[in-house]
């Protein structure tokens, strides 16, 4: 079930909000847990006993390092622990392309076991490693309550497509978090902002892109005019989602940790990924960037360790080589700016910084979103005008007209400019009161209506 | 920031809790008179059924077709995109002041080449003479090119005339900027207008002395074409269907053949329709079959015309027949070229056939 949805606006979130309301205390954490595993059984109903299993094995796995910290035993269940959701992950996730890779070294003919990938199996696997890591640092004593293990990896807001929510960072708020009027007025109004950037602008965006892809006129302008459309979509699709997340998670007092930061107002690549899916840069930054010696190492082994970080990033996106190849686009980056590049974009102009960026950015869009490289080179070859294909046409025009508004609104909604207004004038009593209900009440029906009469409802990162 | 806390947590919780309980409330319905089609219905859940997903994903159809307010819902939407967003499409057609276009765009050379071929193939193989090819222009062909996206359907036309040994006669210039009313405003047929139109020029192209005296009746001033509920725009009307009269037409009977052995006769080229019936255009000769058979006893013996169509032939026919002891209809979307061949005298018959770019250029029923 995804939040964009009718099922999931209008049967699921107000019963579980009934329940979770209506039941003391002790109970809410067992209507949580309930009404997770049966939002994730309404998608994945034979995944979420898989999901069970890495709950299960890893609460135990926990009790055993908090009961002799520090010992071989310790030692082997963390291992054990960190095998077993590798393992999952990977029979699930990478076996395809494990087995297309043995069988294009080895000359094999072993099948590809074409796997369908459990929902959200990234996200949850990187939160059960973050648990019994942290508890194996001391970090974190282990979890006695298997409730509320089990709620925290499976808790449905963050469950399928993140924020990457570390144990540590949400353990107090398992067993003690507080609700209020003005928490769930806040989750409120950062689900509707959240399902309108989803609704209104991503998918609306998408088709812009899909035009671009599948013209049969292409054209320079067309190439630059859906990569630009796809830059929006999947920033709009994705933080929207996390959008939805850390509100819901507001309602029922969970405080998430932020996912995206206006990352296109970024002006080096290092400073988008400060900005970008910030929680699982913090992943990768605590759990493998930093146990490989993080920067404290020489510069060799800094070098290995910055692209490793991004060979799994781009990895950890899909089982392809596109999704390796994009991480390790980044690493190049990233060790460029580290290196000496940040030094010259700092005499830059501003604007220039940002256009760099931007440009980084689309560039690395067709690695990610395009299947082959046939694709890539020929998309990339219509964006620069290398593959003889005129510099615009009618189509690159009419859809330019006909998105201008959309792009428009895009544009505006990446920057920080209406959070910056809400700011100034959002203490006023008449917006408070008229202005903010109301706007929130039209992007609620507005939404609504996109669903009922949307065919196009993709989601992007419930691939990953 | 206290002061918007509860307003906005009323909202949220009357938006989810008030559509919740008004779906829960809301009867279900059969069909989608705008979008004129079945809509879904409560699933099926078994076990077996849910374990595959299949029916938690019915059940998300189910809850889209049977929202509450979903025709409203879906106006606003279109609202939205064209007001708000400016843009001139909703769901694939064009709505340009108060009428709806189809967006043509893209053409399938491929297809049309291969189509063009295998109509040259059955001018080949039929005795008819003589032999005529007129191709139908959409009513997309009547906007502004530079404010919308379109292709040039003479593109189709010209091929198909080039590929197919045939007299053609050039129907295109009925889809230019004055003659709107050619069209349903609703439904990409052609209306009783253009029909008429279509038929003159047809019928001077053919040597046949046309017809002009006609007193029209209105079937109906509702009519919701295909296109309406994809428009989905509060600002358009629905579409009166004339149907014309006169000795000649009032005289003809004509009976469809749902089998080569079975048919369902009718003595009027005007179907009764039912109330359910959500095609109204099905009143011209009841709709899409598989051969079609007009007799006109008023017309001199043994002429016969052969007419090898899409729908857009329905409206046209009776006036063709106007001139013909027979004509018959020959859809080749729904019987095999051979059995055509086999079963339907052409010898010395006169052949014309009729299509429209849009079928033309998607439907690839013709070729297999």
């Amino acid at each position: 079930m995804v939040f964009s949805s009718l099922e999931f606006l209008f049967l699921f979130l107000p019963v579980m909000l009934l329940a979770y309301f209506s039941v003391p205390w002790r109970l809410k954490n067992i209507v949580l847990l309930l009404g997770s595993l049966f939002f994730y059984a309404w998608g994945e109903p034979v995944y979420v006993l898989l999901m069970l299993f890495s709950i299960t094995i890893n609460y135990f796995l926990a009790l055993v390092i908090d009961r002799s910290p520090g010992t071989a035993k310790a030692k082997a269940a963390i291992v054990t622990s960190i095998a077993t959701s590798l393992l999952l992950l990977g029979y699930f996730k990478y076996a395809g392309f494990v087995v297309g890779i043995i069988n294009d070294v080895f000359g094999t003919d072993i099948t590809d076991p074409h796997l369908p990938l459990p929902i959200g199996i990234s996200f949850y696997t990187f939160q059960v490693l973050s648990y019994t890591i942290d508890v194996y640092r001391g970090r974190v004593p282990a979890q006695h309550n298997f409730i509320a293990l089990a709620m925290y990896i499976s808790l449905f807001p963050q469950l399928i497509a993140g924020p990457i929510v570390r144990y540590k960072d949400i353990v107090a708020d398992l067993t003690g978090r507080s609700h209020s009027l003005a928490l769930f007025s806040e989750g409120a109004q950062r689900f509707v902002v959240g399902l309108a950037k989803k609704v209104l602008i991503a998918n609306g965006i998408g088709q812009l892109w899909e035009a671009a892809i599948a013209t049969s006129e292409p054209s320079v302008a067309l190439a630059w005019l859906g990569i630009v459309a796809f830059t929006f979509q999947i920033y709009f699709d994705f933080s929207g989602y996390s959008d939805m997340a850390i509100g819901l998670g507001r309602m029922v007092g969970f405080r998430f940790p932020e996912n995206f930061d206006y990352p296109y107002i970024s002006q080096t690549v290092t400073e988008f990924w400060r900005r970008w899916h910030i929680s699982l840069g913090q992943w990768f930054r605590d759990y493998v960037y930093i146990p490989l010696g993080g920067n404290r190492v020489s510069y060799a082994k800094w070098v290995r360790n910055v692209f490793v970080v991004w060979f799994l990033t781009g990895l950890w996106h899909g089982a392809a080589w596109s999704f390796a190849l994009w991480g390790v686009y980044f690493g190049v980056l990233l060790w460029m700016e580290r290196s000496f590049l940040a030094t010259v974009l700092a005499r830059l102009p501003r604007p220039l910084r940002h256009i760099y960026v931007l440009l980084i950015i689309m560039i690395s869009w067709t690695l990610f979103q395009l299947d082959t490289p046939g694709q890539i080179l020929g998309y990339l070859g219509d964006m620069f005008g290398l593959s003889g294909v005129p510099l615009g046409n009618a189509e690159a025009a009419y859809l330019f007209r006909s998105n201008l508004v959309l792009l428009f609104v895009a544009t505006i909604g990446s920057m920080p400019i209406l959070r910056n207004l809400n700011r100034r004038i959002g203490t006023k009593p008449v917006v408070q009161r008229a202005a903010l209900p109301v706007a929130h009440g039209f992007l609620l029906v507005a939404s609504y209506a996109y669903l009922v009469d949307s065919s196009f409802n993709p989601f992007l990162y419930f691939r990953f | 920031m206290r002061n918007q806390h509860l307003p906005i947590t009323a909202v949220f919780l009357m938006f989810i809790f008030g559509f919740a309980l008004l779906d829960w409330v809301t009867p279900p319905q059969d069909v989608s008179e705008f979008e004129r089609r079945d809509l879904a219905q409560f699933p099926v859940i078994t076990l077996d059924r849910l374990l595959s997903g299949e029916a938690t994903a019915d059940y998300a159809t189910y809850m889209q077709d049977q929202a509450a307010f979903r025709d409203e819902l879906r106006f606003f939407k279109s609202f939205i995109e064209r007001r708000g967003f400016l843009k001139k499409e909703n769901n694939g057609v064009y709505v340009a002041g108060d009428r709806i276009f189809d967006k043509f765009y893209g053409i399938n050379h491929a297809l049309i080449e291969r189509t063009a071929q295998r109509i040259d193939e059955v001018v080949t193989d039929i005795d008819a003479s003589p032999i005529y090819l007129a191709i139908i222009p959409t009513k997309a062909q009547m906007l502004d090119s530079s404010a919308y996206l379109l292709s040039d359907q003479y593109e189709i036309a010209d091929t198909v005339a080039a590929t197919v040994d045939a007299t053609y006669i050039d129907l295109m210039r009925l889809a230019t900027p004055g003659n709107e009313d050619f069209y349903y405003i609703t439904d990409p047929h052609w209306t009783t207008d253009g029909a008429i139109s279509a038929y003159r020029r047809l019928a001077e192209a053919m040597g046949l002395e046309s017809v002009t005296d006609y007193d029209f009746e209105v079937a109906t001033d509702s009519y919701i074409g295909s296109e309406y509920g994809r428009a989905a725009a509060w600002n358009i009307p629905k579409d009166t269907i004339y149907l014309a009269h006169n000795e000649i037409l009032d005289g003809m009977s004509f009976c469809r053949f749902r089998t080569l052995d079975e048919a369902d006769c009718y003595d009027s080229v005007y179907v009764e329709l039912d109330d359910d019936t959500a095609d109204r255009y099905d009143i011209f000769l009841g709709g899409l079959a598989p051969i079609t058979v007009i007799t006109n006893d008023l017309a001199p013996e043994g002429s016969e015309l052969v007419v090898f169509k899409d729908s857009y032939g329905h409206a046209l026919a009776p006036f063709l027949a106007q001139h013909y002891r027979t004509v018959t209809l020959v859809d080749f979307r729904y019987i095999q070229r051979e059995l055509v061949l086999e079963n339907v005298n052409l010898d010395g018959a006169t052949a014309l056939f009729l299509y429209s770019t849009s079928v033309l250029n998607t439907d690839q029923r013709i070729v297999d």
